[in-house]
């Protein structure tokens, strides 16, 4: 085999696990049954998006058909396919290229920078096909099933869908590689990480800003913000207009988009190979040219102290996850952005938000906005996804965990402390956004905020128990203990089961008065806290013992 | 010090086993060096000394605590530097030892003191603030075997311990075990530098695929006879 074959087949093998999850499927029986089980939790996710985005894209097309337009739904597929993939590509490749443990191996190895650089891109590029999948058939079968296609339409598409990636993909490697080449961003890499964050703090607002200054039918708001999005990336980024042509249209004037879309990416890529013999070790080996001066600090008599060691674990927990970017931006996106989103109609000066007002002094308005209120302040205190990656975030520090003398339910109490903290202050904050803006009574704030808490609680200690049966221990990057654990989605998930729970609660005595809904929730939490507590520290005192490492 | 009886410990369901039916006992003021070729069982035997390891059958005491039934009697009792010094890289090295000093509830003049004293030993002081993630693998072994000696365990555990030493880190590791054990306490190492075993234990045990093949002061192992090196043992008696 050719080194370059070899190393494009270990990064594919690694990259999906494949020899890891062979080893296990052969060896450890009992982990078969867990392997089906989240697949089938993920493909059930992925079945659902994708049948929001078919209902979406049926839409368009109906509304395209009566502009006589069809094929403006494949330009949107591409237009979002390529978008998307530019924007993880990013991410992925920043990765990838400049932070990965595996570069210390590579790097040494007979082989040319193009050559690392080509593996690399073929996985991300795998990954990447995982998005332009489901980004791209449906598009693609919608038109072609309403337009009765030829076969040569289906080996054009099958063509532009494998090719569909490569120029979005490249154009990101190139801005990447030239960056680092002249930048150091590898010494910035945590402020790169809250860059993102807040960056995608204020998309969301933006998008909400937008969607709030919209007028007119919903649907109709919605084709002519999918046109303006095909205008704007169309004019910027012809490829995805030029494959969308290529597929659609007929005779020359398809070929000719046709084969300029492929050219193009075909070029783009023996260009990136080029350009990355040229510049990637270099902007690579530049981030680790990271030198410090040594100055004599002798230990200071403050910075020893002692502390009861519940206290020293909480303040380990916290340390942790502030200076962990990826924790503490996953952790706090939520408790910020959600008072923020809330009084957005105050800033925007909403004339709505006036009517609304006047509306709550209506019978009965009270009672339901305190209740509307107090599920938005379960929803944000539950969105940090601390309680349900907690042990999972000890990854290869988890032995210090097994040897310290503190037995497994003060280390659980402590990260039950560190989650609580967190959520006290998301529902606070959201609790007074939302009494603010909506001039809810400081009685009903108070009610708000207690039962707000105490849910909070019960599923903080609900998604301590996942984390504790089954933590991910195993991983390299931070990242992976929080976005690609299934702890935190099952989370989600008793977050959901909670708000739904006590929605049933309210449904049931909605007719006996607001003094019987609050007592009945707060009771029924506080034998839920109870119940869960007591199964915690069972489960912890078992786990910690069990789990070998 | 150190009570082990009829451990064992297989995977895959018994398929392979790594440690079978071993027992050992280890002398209050003893350095034991446990050695073996790589596969042994040497790794598997110290995790399970310190509990991250649950043996399959046997008991293991430590300084009259049982590791099941009174584990944390048992691991206060205990100082433990793994073979990879993985840590909280995001802490300082101050902040790590804190908060190991408090866990093992040292009090604050005793710590100030030992984490002055070993931090300068190790020629660890002016990196004392730096966050862990800055220091070379070098420096983390340092702090983690400060770590593990921060409350005089009674029984300290090492696996590897000279890996990634320097010559006066290492010089100072071994007279500090020598110390450690003159005021009655046990250290029980792995190595595979047969002249640090050799020069610094007491007592050897070798182990070969789960078992103890020999155990024994230097003179016992060589028989009598003087002129044999604990190598030409080692390898004469791991011989497949």
């Amino acid at each position: 085999m050719r080194p370059i074959t070899s190393l494009i087949k270990i990064n594919l093998k690694v990259n999906f696990g494949i020899s890891v999850l062979r080893h296990k499927l052969k060896h450890q029986k009992d982990k078969r049954i867990e392997f089906i089980a989240s697949a089938i939790a993920i493909l059930v996710a992925i079945c659902s998006l994708i049948f929001m985005y078919t209902f979406i894209l049926m839409g368009l097309y109906r509304q395209s058909m009566a502009i006589n337009q069809p094929g403006l739904i494949i330009a949107y597929g591409f237009v979002v396919t390529q978008l998307m993939t530019f924007i993880f590509g990013i991410i992925y490749i920043m990765s990838a290229f400049y932070f990965s443990n595996d570069l210390s191996i590579l790097v040494p190895l007979p082989l040319t920078a193009g050559d690392v650089m080509l593996a690399k891109f073929i996985t991300i590029l795998a990954n990447e096909y995982l998005v332009v999948l489901p980004m791209l058939l449906p598009p693609i079968i919608i038109y072609g099933i309403n337009e009765i296609a030829s076969p040569i339409f289906g080996i054009k598409a099958v063509i532009l869908i494998i090719f569909a990636p490569i120029i979005p993909l490249a154009i990101a490697t190139i801005i990447i590689m030239i960056l680092m080449r002249f930048i150091n961003l590898s010494r910035h890499k945590d402020a790169l990480t809250i860059i993102g964050g807040v960056l995608s703090i204020f998309i969301v607002i933006a998008l909400n800003v937008v969607s709030q200054n919209m007028t007119g039918t919903e649907e109709d708001m919605l084709f002519k913000a999918q046109l303006d999005l095909l205008e704007i990336v169309g004019k910027k980024f012809p490829p995805s207009l030029w494959a969308s042509r290529g597929l659609v249209y007929g005779g020359t004037e398809g070929l000719l988009n046709f084969l300029v879309f492929i050219v193009v990416s075909l070029l783009l890529f023996v260009g990136l190979i080029a350009l990355a013999n040229r510049v990637f070790y270099k902007g690579l080996l530049a981030g680790q040219e990271a030198s410090k001066k040594k100055v004599h600090r002798p230990i200071k008599d403050k910075s020893i102290k002692r502390h009861h060691p519940v206290f020293s674990l909480f303040m380990k927990e916290w340390k942790l996850f502030l200076r962990t970017p990826i924790y503490a931006v996953n952790g706090l996106i939520g408790i910020i952005l959600m008072p923020i989103l809330i009084l957005l109609p105050i800033i925007t000066e909403d004339s709505e938000l006036q009517e609304l007002q006047s509306l709550i002094h209506a019978p009965g308005a009270e009672m339901v906005i305190t209740l509307i209120g107090i599920a938005l302040i379960i929803f944000t205190a539950t969105m940090t996804l601390i309680a349900s990656t907690a042990i999972s975030r000890e990854g290869s520090t988890f032995w210090i965990s097994k040897i310290i003398p503190i037995s497994p339910r003060e280390q659980i109490f402590a990260k039950l402390l560190h989650a609580m903290a967190i959520a006290l202050i998301g529902i606070f904050i959201t609790g007074s956004a939302y009494a603010l803006i909506l001039n809810v009574s400081p009685a009903r704030l108070l009610v708000m905020l207690l039962i707000g808490s105490l849910a909070s609680m019960a599923i903080n200690i609900l998604s301590l128990i996942i984390d504790v049966i089954k933590p991910k221990l195993d991983w390299d990057n931070p990242q992976e203990a929080v976005k690609k654990n299934i702890n935190g989605l099952y989370g989600m998930l008793i977050s959901f089961l909670i708000i739904g729970l006590l929605g049933f609660v309210v449904f049931l005595l909605f007719d006996r008065g607001e003094m019987a809904i609050y007592s009945a929730i707060s009771v029924l939490l506080i034998i839920l806290n109870f119940l869960a507590l007591k199964l915690l520290f069972k489960k912890a005192d078992k786990t910690y013992r069990k789990l070998e490492l | 010090m150190i009570h082990m009886t009829n451990i064992s410990k297989s995977y895959n369901k018994g398929e392979i086993k790594a440690v079978d039916n071993l027992s050992l006992h280890i002398r209050p003021g003893e350095i034991f060096g446990f050695l073996g070729p790589n596969g042994a069982g040497k790794t598997t035997t110290i995790k399970m000394i310190v509990g991250l390891l649950n043996p399959d059958k046997g008991s293991i005491v430590i300084n009259g605590h049982d590791i099941e039934n009174e584990t944390i009697e048992a691991k206060q009792s205990i100082g433990y530097v793994p073979d990879n010094p993985n840590i909280y890289d995001r802490l300082n090295g101050i902040e790590y030892l804190n908060f190991l000093a408090d866990v093992y509830r040292v009090s604050e003049d005793v710590r100030r003191e030992r984490i002055e004293y070993l931090l300068n030993m190790f020629g660890l002081t002016d990196a004392a603030y730096d966050p862990i993630n800055t220091y070379s693998h070098g420096m983390k072994q340092k702090i983690v075997l400060t770590g593990a000696l921060i409350h005089e365990p009674a029984v300290w555990i090492l696996d590897e311990p000279m890996v990634g030493l320097d010559p006066k880190s290492s010089h100072f590791l071994k007279e500090y075990m020598r110390e450690h054990c003159n005021r009655g306490n046990t250290v029980f190492f792995s190595t595979h530098v047969l002249e640090v075993a050799e020069r610094l234990c007491d007592r050897i045990g070798i182990i070969n695929k789960g078992k103890l093949i020999a155990i024994g002061t230097m003179n016992e192992l060589r028989g009598g006879e003087h002129a044999e090196s604990l190598e030409s043992i080692f390898l004469e008696l791991t011989e497949i």
